[in-house]
């Protein structure tokens, strides 16, 4: 029979500790009194023996905060027993709650941290159920909103209506256009209840504005070479199946400058960043919204960029975009991207010339967002020429990349787009 | 119209007597000392009724519950004064295994309409057995309607539905209510038994209470104005009990406080929690208080008001749902 370990209560007062490190490894078998843990309280740092002997299994990653008394561990008593419940038991807070990454085999076996919910998803993992009164359930159920994203204000802190509501002030606050609380004086033409897509669109997009250090950089590229090269792929569609579109470039172009800059195809879990070997390049879709007033986004993904020609990049592309569309992506299709492409949509059926600040897809630490080609003057062999030109805009997490890499990673998706044979290499 | 004239609590229970012995011969009351009394409310009607309606008995209230009973069964419509509604457990076998469940038994073929009253409560020290409130034991038996008002305008209507009411109804009086006065309609009316009366609105919890303890409730009330709003919600009857109108007050509040001037166990608060899990669990954001008399006998002196329910234990509980 496996004992549980709980998080000690070292100090009167102390209501939670963070296990900064696990002296022993996942499994170790442990003698009683063997220093096992070090855990940080408010005020201090401990060294914590086992207090019983054992083969131990880690419940808790290191640099969690949890509440004292919450199981942390268990120790088995033999090293079947090890085996049982470290077979069985999922690692505690592995529930994917929305913004989790659903890695696929392949990826674990790079030495990724398997099902780790992100940082900002895990701020109620402190222990197996949510303290929520029956009216914030009832709420976060009707308004789409994940109780496990939620800090309770409540007595023992139970999330209480007042939670549900603030978080979702704070969404609407981020999302909506009209001006807060004006309603004494403006008659409602409708509303769109955040739930459902609205919801998650809106909470993701708070959560990855207020979780992470966004920085965008804007350019121009030429891309007079890429229309040209796109012409010819045109000219041969029946043989190829389809019309090679820019965006097919521009994903390729994505993955070979992730290769060359790797940082830039990563993402923060946990404490570390983790750096992919695949290129997986979600697309960003629009679609209809849920009523009269909405509108609607998805991000299926289009996996091993790296390792696809333009052509098979392309109808993959058209593929997912249609079924996206249609409501027929299967589940795993909207996971496991390490790096999105935001297409500029032609602006009401107006080409326009422009930039903007795409919002980071969480973990991921770079977005790239290419605008509509449109023939400008500029000065090109020195000489005011008329060229095709695109409005490139990229937004990086600064806390995973600083200005020296990005620069590097525009250069080398510029090249690549500016001199489309280049990807032949 | 001429304003409405107020009157106490005791004197609307008079007129409902009145004007209903006025309206109906089969309208009579047995019970002690009411041709004299130490309470008011009885106080005169014998010189109009005369004593063949007034019919005053000595201590022994089996022998003036039978009275009644088998007055009822022959089409009269009695009302029962125990005085101290306590002592109707002297008389607790008829009413609670006979006459609740009367109708029942046979059939629905037949009916005691009748009216059992009598008065009671904490507040004026005088011990366990006079003060305690039997509104939960005879409500726990199905098939007799049991009521208490807190305002005279209740007083009068709750009386006279519950006179004109084909079921046996228990009408039970607090005594710290006895002389509070209140605006009281002269024309005859019916407050209807089973629907409970938001008497003050508010937003952010529901306080129910009644009789006297509807009274504290506005002292709470008072006390927090301004930093929590509380809707006071007066159930009038505990059988049958209005659930709805605490429901539809929860979907405003989310939060409840229970006062129930009885023990805790198994009391109308414990009711009234029971059923709001059951049908508003989803309403609820925090957990429901109750504010009772300890299980332990009322105590008749100085500590009496410290056991009883009182303004400080609700304000409590008030603030506890509210944090």
């Amino acid at each position: 029979m496996a004992t549980n370990y709980v998080m000690p209560k070292l100090a009167m007062g102390m209501n939670e500790g963070i296990v900064v490190e696990w002296l022993v490894s996942e499994g170790q078998q442990v003698e009683r009194g063997a220093p096992l843990m070090q855990v940080e309280t408010e005020k201090v740092a401990y060294d914590v023996e086992a207090p019983v002997a054992g083969w131990f299994h880690i419940l808790v990653p290191a640099g969690e905060t949890v509440p004292v008394e919450s199981v942390i561990g268990q120790f088995a008593a033999s090293a079947e027993e090890y085996a049982e419940i470290a077979g069985a038991a999922a690692p505690r807070g592995t529930t994917a709650s929305t913004p989790a990454m659903v890695f696929d085999d392949k990826l674990t076996s790079t030495g990724a941290v398997m099902g780790t919910v992100p940082a900002a998803a895990a701020t109620a993992a402190g222990g197996g159920r949510i303290k929520a009164s029956p009216l914030a359930r009832k709420l976060a159920r009707d308004r789409g909103i994940d109780l496990a994203t939620l800090a309770g204000t409540g007595p023992e802190g139970r999330i209480v209506k007042r939670d549900v509501l603030a978080a979702e002030a704070v969404a609407q606050a981020s999302t909506a256009a009209a001006p807060p609380s004006a309603t004494g004086e403006l008659s409602v033409k409708g509303t769109v209840p955040l739930k459902g897509m609205r919801g998650a669109i809106a909470r993701r997009m708070t959560q990855s504005l207020q979780t992470s250090a966004q920085l965008s950089h804007f350019s121009e590229v030429d891309a007079t070479g890429l229309l040209k090269a796109r012409k010819s792929f045109i000219a041969d569609a029946d043989a190829y199946g389809t019309r090679v579109s820019v965006n097919a470039f521009v994903v390729k172009a994505i993955a070979l400058a992730c290769q060359a800059v790797p940082i830039a195809n990563s993402a923060i879990v946990d404490d570390q960043i983790v750096l992919w070997n695949e290129v997986n390049v979600g697309i960003a879709v629009s679609l209809p919204g849920q009523g009269e007033w909405d509108s609607g986004l998805i991000v299926p993904v289009l996996r091993n960029a790296e390792r696809k020609g333009l052509v098979q990049i392309d109808t993959e592309l058209r593929d997912l975009a249609t079924r996206a569309r249609e409501g027929r992506l299967v589940p795993g299709e909207t996971e496991g991207g390490t790096i999105t492409l935001s297409p500029t949509a032609a602006m009401g059926g107006e080409a326009m010339y422009s930039w903007s600040t795409p919002v980071l897809n969480l973990p991921q630490a770079l977005i790239v967002q290419p605008g509509m080609i449109m023939p400008r003057a500029v000065v090109h062999k020195g000489k005011i020429k008329q060229r095709e030109m695109m409005p490139l805009s990229v937004t990086f997490d600064h806390r995973i990349l600083d200005g020296d890499p990005v620069a590097s990673f525009v250069v080398r998706l510029r090249r690549c787009l500016q001199a489309p044979e280049l990807m032949l290499a | 119209m001429s304003e409405v004239r107020e009157l106490p609590l005791v004197e609307a229970i008079k007129e409902a007597y009145r004007q209903e012995m006025e309206r109906d011969e089969s309208v009579f009351m047995v019970g002690q000392d009411i041709a004299g009394g130490i309470f008011p409310h009885t106080k005169g009607l014998v010189e109009q009724f005369g004593t063949d309606r007034i019919v005053d008995t000595p201590l022994a209230e089996l022998g003036m519950y039978g009275t009644a009973f088998g007055a009822a069964m022959e089409g009269f419509r009695p009302i029962v004064d125990f005085m101290f509604a306590g002592f109707f457990l002297n008389a607790a076998s008829p009413i609670l295994a006979q006459t609740a469940q009367f109708r029942f038994i046979h059939g629905s073929q037949m009916s005691l309409p009748m009216v059992i009253t009598g008065a009671c409560g904490a507040g004026m020290r005088l011990g366990n057995e006079h003060a305690m409130l039997v509104h939960n034991m005879i409500a726990q038996v199905p098939g007799i309607k049991v009521c208490m008002p807190s305002t005279p305008y209740d007083a009068k209507g709750m009386m006279i539905a519950a006179i004109r009411d084909d079921n046996p109804v228990a009408f039970i009086w607090h005594l710290g209510t006895m002389m509070d006065r209140g605006p009281v309609p002269e024309e005859p009316y019916v407050v209807p038994l089973g629907v409970a009366d938001v008497k003050r609105e508010g937003s952010d919890v529901t306080l129910v209470a009644n009789g006297f303890q509807y009274k504290n409730a506005g002292i709470v009330a008072d006390r927090l104005a301004g930093e929590i709003s509380v809707e006071i919600i007066d159930p009038r009857s505990f059988s049958p009990l209005d659930i709805d109108t605490i429901l539809k007050s929860l979907e405003k509040t989310g939060r409840l406080v229970v006062v129930d001037e009885s023990w805790e166990s198994r009391s109308t608060a414990s009711e009234i929690a029971a059923q709001v899990v059951d049908r508003g669990f989803d309403l609820l954001d925090a957990p429901i208080r109750r504010v009772t008399i300890p299980n332990m006998p009322l105590p008749g002196g100085h500590m009496e008001p410290y056991v009883a329910p009182n303004p400080d234990a609700i304000e409590a509980a008030v603030r506890d749902v509210c944090r």
